[in-house]
């Protein structure tokens, strides 16, 4: 698998703390998030916490 | 899908539009990595194809496939699929490259496919970066046939260096390329090239329905790519034992081939001739095991082919061995396959042939081990006597 360059994971990894503080910010816990995008929870958790793979997997997998 | 997710987080959070933003911003920056890695990629394998082409003597390693140029290969066929939507050029340029192709048809005759294959790649790296140039204009059809007839002289490149997992990627490659071309004769023929990928990987099933969609698309029509595609079929029946299945497609490729034009008839990888014809019928009665029928053809398609058509000669005496072996004349079978790896000579010796005589070989009985005529084919092959 290819390395993810720094500069994208730093992007990434932004994304799932922007996400993460709406959602706070929202008064949502990552349960009702995932009922709100139809999503499971593991999956809301994962995009946050910006677990990744190098190639996006998780994210793209959205 | 992606997007909709963060359009739906969006909403879900009240974030106004920033998420979504922020993802469209992060998939740029993917999308621009990709790119730079592709550009990379392809760069490299450039600079590879000028440095070997820059080199009077061919490296002996480059005569045999190593993994480095099949990946070189494989870099260039992604580049052309992505080029190959949108592109235009002059007529001019357009004459050379159908000459370039028309020359490749015929070099596939007598060129070690080694040497083929690094040529090839050579052309389709300028292709390509000519491809790219023109982006947003569309493909001239004469282009479209130009680039089919190369991925299918690719493919068949790679079947004779015994690559057959390339050799079928390219084949697909040829079957799309020729499918935009719209001509059903280029179209029979780059099918018949990929029922050979099959054929030759072992997949007869496959390589048979392919030979049968390549003679249906052309319906019939007296052209190399069904005359190819038929012969293809009487050997798979061949190889299943089925007489006279063999026999009927074999009639049909020979009325197929007195009606075809003189051009389509001359030695290159897209013509078919009687040569060939012979060849093939020869190695169908091989497969049968009617010994005498197979010399027959054998003798004539060794009259017809010039010395030059080194493959095609080693492949029929490969044959005639494996009737020989069949007949129990040891001695004389492993001479005859003595003869075709001697006769293609080392630097011809694509992998196709030593695999044939390692099936020869392996038809000698362990009695027969001492005979000189065995002993320089294990020699030839690098077997040691112990194995």
């Amino acid at each position: 698998m290819t390395r993810e360059p720094r500069a994208i994971a730093e992007q990434r990894q932004a994304l799932g703390a922007r996400l993460a503080a709406f959602r706070a910010a929202a008064g949502l816990t990552q349960g009702e998030l995932s009922k709100l995008v139809y999503r499971d929870r593991t999956t809301v958790n994962h995009i946050e916490k910006a677990r990744a793979r190098g190639d996006g997997a998780v994210l793209a997998g959205c | 899908m992606t997007e909709q997710f963060w359009r739906d987080a969006d909403r879900a959070v009240r974030a106004g539009g920033v998420l979504l933003a922020s993802f469209v911003e992060l998939e740029a920056a993917r999308v621009e990595r990709d790119q730079q890695q592709r550009d990379a990629e392809l760069a490299e394998a450039r600079g590879r194809v000028v440095t070997w082409q820059a080199r009077s003597e061919l490296p002996a390693e480059l005569c045999q496939v190593n993994p480095t140029v099949l990946h070189s290969v494989e870099v260039l066929r992604r580049n052309l699929a992505e080029a190959v939507d949108h592109a235009a050029m002059s007529d001019a340029s357009l004459d050379d490259w159908e000459h370039t192709i028309y020359q490749y048809g015929l070099a596939t005759r007598y060129r070690p496919a080694g040497a083929l294959l690094i040529d090839l790649v050579g052309d389709f790296a300028e292709l390509c970066q000519l491809l790219e140039r023109r982006r947003a204009i569309l493909v001239p059809s004469r282009l479209t046939r130009v680039m089919a007839q190369m991925a299918g002289l690719m493919s068949l490149t790679l079947i004779k260096l015994d690559q057959k997992a390339a050799a079928r990627n390219w084949a697909r490659m040829a079957k799309l390329i020729a499918n935009e071309a719209g001509d059903s004769k280029l179209h029979a023929w780059v099918r018949a090239q990929e029922a050979y990928a099959h054929y030759y990987s072992g997949n007869l099933a496959e390589a048979v329905y392919v030979a049968a969609h390549a003679q249906h698309i052309a319906r019939q029509a007296p052209c190399s790519g069904v005359a190819l595609a038929a012969a293809l079929e009487a050997r798979v029946h061949a190889a299943f034992g089925r007489a006279a299945e063999t026999n009927v497609t074999l009639d049909r490729v020979e009325r197929i081939l007195g009606s075809m034009d003189a051009d389509a008839l001359q030695p290159s990888a897209f013509g078919y001739n009687e040569a060939q014809f012979q060849f093939h019928a020869g190695n169908a009665y091989t497969h049968l095991g009617d010994t005498a029928a197979a010399c027959r053809a054998q003798d004539h398609a060794l009259a017809l082919y010039p010395d030059s058509d080194y493959l095609d000669r080693a492949l029929v005496k490969l044959d005639r061995a494996e009737c020989l072996a069949r007949d129990n004349d040891v001695p004389a079978a492993a001479t005859w396959a003595v003869d075709a790896l001697t006769g293609a000579g080392a630097k011809q010796r694509d992998q196709m042939i030593d695999n044939r005589a390692r099936q020869v070989l392996s038809r000698v009985p362990a009695t027969a081990a001492t005979l000189p005529a065995v002993h320089e084919l294990r020699d030839l092959l690098e077997i040691s006597s112990a194995q």
